[in-house]
């Protein structure tokens, strides 16, 4: 991928989390894996969709892009710098260039502060904005997300789902960033709210030349908002590709089951193929962590982790991670 | 709210006066409504008559307390050993007169003067330092979060009664020692609950995007914890105001308080158990008033707790 156009590069990221034992006297028991060796990139003005079932990890690798989480191992540059080495300051720049939109509209807003203050909390923080500056930004965020700014001296309870994740944006738009990270942004919200939300993000990405990292569970949505698509499972990609190839030529067998129990939502009656439960990230299974759920797992698949490369008969930048890949 | 009066502002950035005069306009609004975030409280806190009986009672009790030398109608200590044990409606004396013959009504509001601060003082500090302990160590809940609840562990695991008494019977009786020794007893229970609060706030997301915001630490607890950990201690102050009311009488009860013959709510309620046979009034009459003080502080804390709550504010 190319190295120097991306804003956002993903380099074998890993987070485990020890468990510990309780009491004064706590040990390590078990570590939990929830991302192994993750790789990707983002451009400017690019949508990368991350994928995958509830616990695979895109959350966590989220927030570990926005520095709420340590990486183990791994390297994240944000426009060639190492996030990590970053100090006050530089920490400071990041918080302007790459902004995060959270899952719980509700969890997300201080039920304490006016939505006028929740806005203008990155604002004030930055030192750029103050009195009548300040007001006018915030405002005219408002005004950006479709937002009355008549309201702006109401409290979050007042607003329904939608309104309050409008705030989460309005918020994460504040010190105009580059790249924000979506974190499930509409999975807590009704289906027809879901549209006018993707349709706000799809605006402003095109008006303001944002990037995102759009993560999902949810593949529809997904295919409508990005351009390119990691999916992840049990912490590691097991195919990246461009939406469309993604969409039409999946080719690993975990993609295309949950591709086929997406599509079994949309047209009725039809079986999905996805069967069993994610394994436990404290017992990751050896090999290709998939082979426990996979139709076309054999031996090879228990002895060797597959690698994440292109395949002969992929188009150029789809990449998969299988033994057998599906043919095209 | 309808989702779809929404999209409706969805429009191109026009320019020009008319936008100008707009926003000139909302922003005078906006600045008028910042200003009535007090108001609003004060609004919500009026509507709870409760709270604001228990509040317009409170200031009546304290401003007897002042000036309690030109309410009194009698010398607290000026005995009349004739009028002993008379009870209520005894000439004079409305509230009857004690087992020396002192009237019970001049004696409960100069003992307002040694109960209230008793009551109020303690829990006060004990508040203010129970909160910077427990937002310690709920946001830091390893390292000086587990150090700080382990250290209060160890008061806790004293009978409340037993520690004050210890303290009070080292540090000696008198008013400040007692005062002193409640402080310390009530710092385990109070930072408790601060830093059970504590810890659910920074579980909640907008913690999370506060750090995303770049605020500091510092920042966020006193920016984003503090207001939402406020509430349940205001509940548990002003309960325990009430409370340590009856505590600080039952020190000076045992004689670790206030002495004899300084007028005190404890101090006359136990002075009348030896006749609460005969004349029940001389005890009953400083434990109802403990009673309605320590009621009205815990529904003005209730209604404090209420309109402080944009959510409860309606």
């Amino acid at each position: 991928m190319s190295g120097d156009t991306s804003l956002l590069e993903v380099r074998d990221l890993a987070k485990s989390f020890p468990i510990r034992t309780g009491g004064v006297f706590s040990r390590e028991a078990a570590r939990l894996t929830a991302v192994d060796g993750v790789s990707f990139s983002i451009r400017a003005g690019e949508t990368l969709g991350l994928v995958g079932e509830s616990g695979c990890g895109k959350s966590t690798t989220g927030k570990m892009v926005m520095r709420l989480i340590d990486p183990t191992s791994g390297i994240i540059r944000y426009q060639g710098q190492d996030i990590q080495t970053l100090k006050y300051q530089e920490l400071r720049w990041l918080r302007q260039e790459v902004q995060m939109v959270f899952q719980d509209p509700y969890s997300s807003l201080n039920p304490r502060r006016t939505i006028a203050e929740i806005i203008a909390y990155p604002l004030e923080i930055s030192g750029k904005y103050r009195g009548k500056t300040l007001r006018d930004r915030v405002l005219e965020l408002l005004e950006q997300v479709g937002m009355d700014p008549n309201h702006a001296n109401r409290y979050p309870h007042q607003f329904s789902g939608g309104q309050r994740q409008r705030i989460g944006i309005a918020r994460a738009l504040a010190l105009s960033p580059k790249l924000i990270v979506l974190d499930e942004p509409v999975s807590a919200l009704d289906l027809s709210i879901q549209a006018q939300i993707i349709n706000l993000l799809q605006d402003l990405q095109r008006d303001l030349g944002l990037a995102y990292l759009f993560i999902s569970h949810d593949l529809n949505v997904v295919e409508y908002l990005s351009d390119r698509v990691a999916v992840m499972y049990l912490g590691k990609i097991v195919e990246l590709a461009n939406s469309d190839d993604l969409f039409q030529q999946p080719q690993h067998p975990y993609t295309r089951d949950l591709l086929s129990a997406a599509l079994s939502e949309r047209v009725r009656g039809e079986q999905a193929l996805l069967q069993g439960e994610i394994p436990s990230p404290i017992r990751i299974p050896s090999g290709c962590r998939f082979r426990t759920r996979c139709r076309k797992a054999v031996g090879q698949c228990t002895a060797e982790i597959p690698a994440l490369g292109e395949t002969s008969e992929t188009a150029p930048g789809h990449r998969v991670a299988c033994h057998f890949p599906e043919d095209a | 709210m309808a989702e779809t009066t929404v999209t409706a502002s969805q429009s191109e950035p026009s320019n020009g006066l008319v936008r100008r005069r707009e926003w000139e306009a909302r922003e005078a609004q906006a600045v008028r409504q910042a200003e009535s975030s007090l108001r609003l409280f004060w609004i919500a806190l009026q509507r709870d008559k409760l709270a604001m009986a228990s509040a317009l009672f409170l200031t009546v009790v304290v401003i007897m307390t002042i000036f309690a030398p030109v309410v009194a109608p009698y010398d607290p200590y000026e005995a009349d050993p004739a009028l002993r044990l008379q009870g209520f409606g005894t000439e004079g004396h409305i509230l009857g007169l004690d087992g020396q013959g002192r009237d019970i009504l001049s004696r409960l509001i100069y003992g307002a003067r040694v109960s209230l601060p008793i009551a109020l003082a303690p829990v006060i500090v004990a508040t203010a330092i129970s909160l910077l302990l427990g937002l310690i160590a709920g946001f830091y809940r390893r390292g000086i979060g587990e150090f700080i609840m382990r250290v209060l562990d160890v008061f806790y695991a004293f009978p409340t009664v037993m520690l004050a008494i210890a303290i009070a019977g080292i540090l000696g009786p008198g008013m400040p020692n007692v005062m002193l020794s409640i402080i310390v007893v009530l710092i385990p229970f109070i930072t408790r609950v601060v830093y059970t609060a504590t810890m659910t706030i920074a579980e909640e997301e907008f913690i999370q995007a506060a750090r995303a915001c770049g605020a500091s630490d510092l920042r966020i607890i006193l920016h984003d914890v503090l207001p939402n950990v406020l509430s349940p201690v205001i509940v548990y102050g002003t309960t325990t105001m009430g409370l340590q009311t009856v505590f600080a009488a039952g020190l000076s009860f045992l004689g670790l308080g206030v002495q004899p013959p300084i007028a005190d709510w404890g101090i006359m309620t136990a002075e009348g158990r030896s006749v609460l046979g005969i004349a029940p009034h001389v005890s009953a009459v400083p434990g109802v008033m403990l009673l309605l003080v320590a009621l009205a502080f815990n529904l003005l804390g209730d209604g404090l707790r209420d309109a402080l709550d944009p959510r409860l504010r309606q």
